[in-house]
């Protein structure tokens, strides 16, 4: 047996981790890639969303490289993602792909279920081997989650933001490869000094941006047209609310729909939309209320194309803006989304922000002249 | 009072009941007509760009009510059945009204969640009578009035009525007459079966009416109302995965029954364009139907700028190929 799942973000270091440690045969996708994205897209249907095409891309590719067995998250709804591994299996049917399926359901997804599925992967698996593995995956997750806020924080303070992005890459085939915690805390901590020893340039405080919207959009930056990178290279600082292991802990550790993004954001969220309504929708407008709160200079809002609980929550994000006077921007992306427009875009939505920061700083000057 | 019901999404399969519940409670019942080319046009002016097609049209009844009306009928349907959600724009869709569209009169944005049992429905409907009524009597009394309407209207739709002819009828005091199921196909015409959201089968405007041009090949229409509810339960259940979309979960069903049950000549599958569901549930018909292969298929695409011309000719060779294949 040989296992594959889909990627997103920097998901597969853990979970190839955790698969290896099981003592299965692990066979990672390629890198999500223009190729993927043209099969994915070709035997997707139209409309489906995004990251199901991507998925679809990643199978195939993963079948080429001799995998049978495809592990998946499930759902309870009420969005489609709960719905994938149903469709996808379809698809992959038809094109004559004979996989295997695991698929993890979150609402009943207590340790007993889990346990039986990992059974089913590897039958002479002990509980010691595998709270070993869980611990060597959840260490690298915390990791990855480490590192990646502080490249966020320093990629727009630093001389080269090129520079910051090459010690990253290094530091996440590093943690790829580490097999041990204490080897992982290690690189963690080389990779914080070496992203805080670059030499940073002078200037203003980078403007600061919040970005939120749909999770696999927000973690996989082929997804988004590495819109972290681009930000950090124009000085902006990126704020993001959700990081991989914030989906873990919602999604499959826990019961979706009661502990995730905590209260503060629902409470933030409520008087706009006081529900779930599936995904990420609900996060989203609480985050953005929070970040106005916490005085950012303005949301970015990405989804893909279609993306349901997102469009609930694009139709309320411009009350938000209204009430806090935070500017806002929702960016529907998929495979037609032309990077040029997508960058253009970008840039004049940066351009404000730097605008509305110096008439804010102009206005704060004035009130500072004593009157006469 | 005035409360205005927009005929849009949810409309064709709960209008008699919330129609009967308000007009007992002593209320004018006023509805928005019709989709029309001004609805169409209101609703893609005033709903974010890229929601699906229904939402838009109900952005547009919603517009053309709102200043008739003195409360806007909006709940948030959550769920009408165990371990079945609507949508999850149907879930936030108070709230994307609220904030997307101005001038609203109040809106009566009740929460229905049908899997949380009695105690917390019951807690809705009084919520839902608010504006007219606390008297729980009443209420009560109100609520079987609708149900029993509801009741009827299914029971004309599972025989075959058109949901305008059902309303007709449930308005002038039709009785429940159980007449045993729908009055048989008769398989001498050809028979078509077309699934989809009831607001594209229902929303003539939006499908360019379409049951009508079938019928008008000679095709005798069944859709998911004409099979008792119980058949299409079973059939659910046996997925290995049900649905967690009620109206997908039907339509899966639907479409497995019509495939097994030798029911139809022709399968017509309408989706609107930025579906959720659709775009899972369609796909999903559509392999297993086709997989099949006894029964021609046909996927339909919906929205606001699919011509009608093109849809003719479609339905034409459709239903050329159909009788082709029965004569054969
Ligand atoms: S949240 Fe968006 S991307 Fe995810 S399954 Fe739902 S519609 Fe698709
Ligand atoms: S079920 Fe489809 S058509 Fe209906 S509201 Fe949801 S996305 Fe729109």
């Amino acid at each position: 047996m040989k296992v594959t799942f889909p990627h997103m973000g920097n998901l597969h270091i853990p979970v190839a981790t955790l698969l290896r440690d099981l003592s299965l045969e692990v066979v990672v996708p390629p890198p999500t890639n223009q190729r993927s994205l043209s099969l994915g897209v070709r035997h997707s249907p139209e409309s489906a969303c995004f990251p199901f095409k991507l998925n679809i891309g990643n199978f195939i590719e993963a079948h080429e490289k001799g995998a049978d067995t495809i592990l998946m998250a499930g759902g309870v709804g009420p969005c489609r993602l709960g719905y994938y591994a149903q469709v996808q299996k379809e698809i992959l049917r038809d094109l004559g792909y004979d996989f295997e399926y695991i698929i993890l359901e979150p609402p009943r997804g207590h340790i007993g279920e889990l346990w039986e599925k990992i059974r089913r992967l590897n039958g002479g698996v002990t509980v010691k081997q595998v709270i070993g593995a869980l611990r060597l995956a959840w260490e690298k997750v915390l990791a990855l989650d480490a590192v990646e806020k502080a490249l966020h924080h320093l990629r727009p303070r630093v001389v080269f933001p090129d520079q910051a992005t090459a010690v990253y890459r290094r530091s996440l085939e590093a943690l790829d490869k580490a097999s041990g915690i204490a080897r992982i805390r290690a690189i963690k901590v080389h990779t914080l000094d070496e992203l805080e020893s670059l030499p940073r340039r002078g200037g203003p405080k980078p403007l600061r941006v919040a970005l939120v919207g749909e999770i696999y959009t927000v973690l996989e930056p082929f997804a988004n047209l590495s819109i972290e990178e681009r930000l950090g290279k124009m000085g902006v600082e990126v704020c993001r609310a959700l990081f991989l292991g914030d989906w873990i802990r919602s999604n499959l550790l826990l019961d979706a729909l009661r502990l995730k993004g905590g209260m503060d954001v629902k409470e933030a969220a409520k008087p706009y939309l006081n529900r779930f309504v599936g995904g990420e929708g609900q996060e989203s407008v609480g985050y953005a209320v929070l970040s106005a709160r916490r005085g950012y200079d303005g949301v970015l809002h990405i989804a893909p194309f279609t993306c349901m609980p997102e469009i609930v929550a694009e139709s309320i994000l411009p009350a938000v803006s209204r009430d806090y006077n935070i500017p806002s921007m929702t960016l529907m992306l998929d495979e037609h989304s032309a990077e040029t427009g997508i960058i253009t875009r970008l840039e004049a939505f940066v351009d404000l922000l730097a605008r509305r920061r110096g008439q804010r700083k102009e206005m704060e000057q004035l009130e500072r002249i004593p009157g006469d | 009072m005035r409360i205005g019901i927009p005929e849009a999404l949810y409309y064709h399969d709960y209008y008699p009941l919330w129609e009967g519940f308000y007009r007992a409670l002593g209320a004018e019942v006023v509805t928005s007509g019709p989709t029309n080319k001004t609805v169409i046009n209101f609703g893609v002016e005033s709903a974010v760009d890229d929601t699906c097609l229904p939402v838009k049209v109900f952005f547009g009844h919603t517009r053309l009510l709102a200043p008739r009306v003195d409360y806007l009928f909006c709940p948030r349907l959550v769920s009408v059945e165990d371990g079945a959600y609507t949508c999850p724009k149907i879930l936030g869709l108070p709230d994307m009204v609220e904030q997307g569209l101005p001038n609203l009169p109040p809106l009566i944005n009740t929460s229905f969640d049908f899997r949380e049992g009695r105690v917390r429905l019951w807690a809705a409907i009084r919520e839902a009578a608010k504006p007219l009524t606390r008297n729980p009597w009443r209420v009560q009394r109100a609520w079987k009035t609708g149900l029993s309407r509801l009741r009827v209207y299914r029971e004309l739709l599972t025989q075959g009525k058109t949901p305008e002819e059902a309303r007709q009828e449930c308005l002038a005091g039709a009785r429940l007459t159980r007449r045993g199921g729908s009055k048989g196909t008769g398989r001498s015409g050809l028979c078509i079966g077309i699934l989809g959201h009831s607001y594209s089968i229902y929303d003539r405007y939006i499908n360019h009416d379409l049951t009508r041009r079938v019928e008008g090949f000679g095709g005798k229409v069944i859709t998911i109302d004409m099979v008792p509810p119980e058949i299409l339960h079973q059939e659910a259940v046996r997925e290995e995965k049900p649905l967690f979309w009620s109206a997908g979960r039907k339509n899966m069903a639907m479409a497995k029954y019509l495939v097994s049950n030798h029911q139809v000549d022709g399968i017509i599958q309408l989706a609107s364009f930025g579906c959720g569901p659709d775009s899972m549930v369609a796909e999903v018909v559509e392999r297993r139907v086709r997989r099949n292969g006894r029964v021609p298929f046909m996927l339909l695409n919906l929205d606001e700028h699919s011509g009608e011309a093109g849809l003719v000719t479609r339905l034409e060779a459709f239903m050329d190929m159909v009788r082709r294949r029965r004569v054969g």
